[in-house]
């Protein structure tokens, strides 16, 4: 009696484990940071589908910038000012550039996205993953996989340097 | 510990039927609307669950999360999400994606004597892909409105808003008449108290060139696929949620509401409570003598006590019990409308057991000021009174 | 402060009441010793005190200061629930005003003290069986008290106090409100109560004629005791 239940423990336990959830492959981070980054603003005005970018962005630009479940996250220009550079605001989410217009965050925000072999957006969440987080300033290798002159641009990272958090003074 | 015989406690309610009535009265007062607060609180509760489905994607304005009537995205929204996320459920070939418009207006019957104090009813623009989106809805009578049409499908609870209003009928829409053509009915759900017009005649009619939602049955696709679309199409400013979590907290939005609610309950229902614990407290401070002579033969002021709350407790239950019979047989089910839709008060299991707890809480703590007065009294002079 | 055996033994036993400012002190001092078995009444004009030690020798009442021995209990070193305990098992109270409890039977009211001893229901029939016989009330056993004339309901009353046969009966004026038959048929209940039985009985009265039926008539005035007689109580 108590075998059978412990057997059947053990077979409860020991469940084939799902698939593997999908993750952020460790090889996009880098720890060098590459050299030449243009701004984000800059990627969204000069380039076009399948060029090879490097920029520079702050992730940012909306209460919730990472995408849940998905490996997609916003990030902002880093000419754009979040509300923790500006002095004496109290904004509970200061990387929401709650401060800018409309306009100037549809012309400075973009999609980073991390894709798996297919081009099939990755299922797991970014946030949280090597550093990534709100206001974590970082570096993106990658292509462009849409942009146009409506304001939308996702850039496809294949390598992302995270900027080492300033430790506070 | 040697008590006092239950049947002492019962007895004693006996004594004065009069002030027994006070405390059952005042207790079901209390217990009523403690009940009635809590069956609002759960009505609404469940029309929101059931209005809102998991299975279901939508998008509304950024900003706008919290109110579906304020939001504005562009009418293109749903046609670009069609084509751009995959595995959504499919509709004769389509993707099963529904842009609607949400507004309340006032609507009022034609020829009404006074169309200005119509109460606002929640008036949605839809198209036929919405019965892919809300398989609640089932139309009951008539047909649905034709498009570009000066047509209307009424909820029964929309209805009932609107009185005299029935199938064939007209009525008047921000100063339009329009035709019942149909009426539909979504039980449990908001969408059982509201107006459908077809979408383009709605836009016409507000002068709107945006929609207020676009809502998509899911498939196999998953509520991220739709957040990834639109987190990346900075054009559309638009997020999305589930339904259900839209709905759920659309339900946390009236938390406070519904707290008032409970909060004013309490407050009217104070006047029961001081009744009551009025009438318990003239009737054990008439037996002072009676507790001074059984604390003499020995009893315990605990055992006194206990007694005594045993006869509050019994009497104000009694009390809950006359509530639960009136919630069951006058609350359950009635129907509160608003702007947005409307719901029924639910007299649950849970509405019920707050009753009772409420019964059991008045008992308990009512009793209180008489035991204070009884039993803190000397015997000798307990025994003069 | 145990010397010699008697059963009630106050030694300049003292009662203070405050009222605002004003001390009240019913008794002063007192000095009193009750021999177990005797029928002692205590008379005295109104505000002596004689309600005040009664309640005291009851442990209803607290000993400002002073000595209270009761057999082998000192009532003035006891707490609220340890006399409420020592009532129960050893003293029976009867009141002027009978004090039953209306919503119960006679039957029920002289059952009340039994339910503070650890008893059967069959063995609680018995004693409430025989006590009301004793008052001879054993025909109006389902009578509540409103059902029954003032004597009869002085007589539950003594069942109930003798009920759980207590050594010591403690009587308020219990003749007080009752007619002069009712009143003879009360005190032949006490007589015999000592006389057959052996309770020590102590009992407050105005009345010459009933503490004439006690052995030793006790007179308090100003919280004093003045002088205790021999009275004519032995038959
Ligand atoms: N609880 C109390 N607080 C203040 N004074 C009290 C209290 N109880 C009794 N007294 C006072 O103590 C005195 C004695 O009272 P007690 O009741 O013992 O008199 P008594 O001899 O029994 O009188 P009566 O024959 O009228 O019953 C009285 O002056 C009375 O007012
Ligand atoms: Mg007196």
């Amino acid at each position: 009696m108590l075998t059978a239940f412990l057997f059947a423990l053990t077979l409860a336990l020991s469940e084939p484990p799902a698939a593997t959830p999908p993750s952020i492959p460790a090889a996009v981070f880098i720890e060098a940071m590459p050299k030449d980054a243009k701004s984000a603003s800059w990627v969204k005005k000069n380039t076009k589908q399948g060029d090879t970018v490097v920029f520079e962005a702050k992730i940012g630009g909306r209460a919730e910038p990472f995408v849940k479940n998905r490996a997609s996250f916003m990030v902002a220009d880093r000419a754009l000012k979040s509300c923790d550079e500006i002095e004496g605001d109290t904004c509970g989410k200061p990387w929401d550039y709650c401060c800018e217009s409309a306009e100037s965050k549809k012309a400075n925000m973009l999609m980073v996205q991390i894709v798996d072999a297919s081009g099939k957006l990755l299922k797991c969440d970014a946030n949280g993953v090597h550093g990534l987080a709100p206001l974590a300033v970082i570096v993106v290798e990658g292509v462009v996989a849409s942009v146009d002159d409506k304001g939308n641009c996702t850039v496809d990272a294949k390598k992302i340097w995270v900027k080492p958090a300033a430790k506070k003074s | 510990m040697k008590l006092l015989p239950f049947d002492y406690a019962i007895r004693n309610l006996g004594r004065s039927p009069k002030r027994l009535l006070l405390v059952i009265g005042g207790s079901a007062l209390v217990c009523t609307l403690v009940l009635g607060s809590v069956a609002f609180s759960r009505g609404m509760e469940t029309a929101m669950t059931a209005s809102g489905l998991a299975t279901n994607a939508f998008v509304v304005g950024s900003g706008s999360e919290e109110s579906v009537e304020r939001s504005e995205i562009p009418p293109s929204t749903g046609s670009i999400l069609a084509a751009s996320v995959d595995g959504l459920a499919m509709l004769a070939g389509q993707p099963a994606v529904s842009s609607e418009i949400h507004t309340a207006m006032p609507v009022s019957l034609v020829d009404a004597v006074s169309a200005e104090d119509a109460p606002p009813v929640l008036v949605r623009g839809f198209e036929p892909m919405a019965f892919a989106v809300h398989p609640q809805v089932r139309l009951r009578e008539g047909r649905w409105p034709a498009r570009g049409s000066d047509e209307v499908a009424a909820g029964p609870e929309a209805l009932a808003k609107v009185p005299g209003s029935a199938l064939g009928s007209h009525v008047a829409i921000a100063g339009v008449p329009f035709e019942i053509v149909g009426v539909f009915e979504a039980p449990g759900t908001v969408m059982h108290g509201e107006f459908w017009m077809r979408l383009d005649r709605l836009a016409q009619l507000t002068q709107r060139t945006t929609y207020s939602c676009v809502i998509a049955a899911l498939g196999t696709a998953e509520i991220g696929d739709v957040d990834a679309f639109t987190s990346s199409r900075l054009d559309l400013e638009s997020i999305a949620m589930t339904e259900h979590a839209y709905f759920a907290q659309l339900a946390e939005f009236f938390a406070p509401i519904r707290l008032l609610v409970l909060v004013t309950a309490i407050l009217i229902s104070s006047g029961g409570v001081l009744g009551g614990v009025n009438a318990m407290y003239a009737a054990f401070a008439s037996r002072v003598r009676e507790v001074g002579t059984l604390q003499a033969l020995g009893f315990s002021r605990f055992a006194i006590a206990a007694s005594l709350i045993v006869e509050s407790t019994v009497a104000c239950v009694s009390g809950s019990l006359v509530a639960c019979v009136i919630g069951l047989a006058l609350l359950d089910g009635v129907a509160i409308r608003f702007s947005m839709g409307s719901f029924g008060l639910a007299v649950d299991p849970s509405s019920l057991l707050a009753a009772l707890l409420a019964g059991v809480l008045l008992g308990l703590l009512g009793a209180i000021p008489a035991i204070v007065r009884c039993l803190t009294l000397p015997i000798p002079s307990a025994l003069r009174s | 402060m145990n010397d010699g055996n008697a059963f009630i033994r106050c030694s300049k036993l003292t009662k203070v009441y405050h009222k605002g400012d004003q001390e009240i002190v019913p008794l002063r001092d007192l000095d009193l010793e009750i021999e177990r078995g005797s029928f002692v009444s205590l008379m005295g004009p109104s505000g002596s005190g004689k309600t005040t030690l009664l309640n005291l020798i009851a442990g209803i009442d607290s000993v400002t200061s002073g000595s209270l021995w009761i057999g082998d209990n000192n009532l003035a070193a006891m707490s609220r629930n340890q006399l409420a305990a020592w009532r129960a098992h050893e003293v029976g109270i009867i009141f002027q005003s009978y004090n039953l409890v209306p919503v119960l039977t006679a039957y029920e009211n002289v059952e009340l003290p039994l339910l503070l001893h650890s008893m059967t229901r069959r063995e609680r029939a018995q004693r409430v069986e025989a006590a009301l016989a004793t008052v001879l009330l054993s025909d109006r056993a389902d009578h509540f008290p409103r059902q029954l004339s003032g004597g009869q309901e002085q007589r539950v009353a003594i069942a109930r106090a003798i009920v759980a046969e207590p050594p010591l009966l403690l009587a308020d004026e219990p003749t007080g409100d009752l007619d002069r038959e009712s009143a003879t048929m009360v005190l032949d209940l006490l007589s015999e109560l000592n006389r057959v039985h052996g309770r020590t009985i102590v009992m407050v009265t105005h009345d010459p004629a009933a503490a004439h039926r006690a052995q030793i008539a006790l007179h308090l005035d100003k919280g004093q005791l003045l002088r205790a007689t021999s009275a004519g109580g032995a038959h």
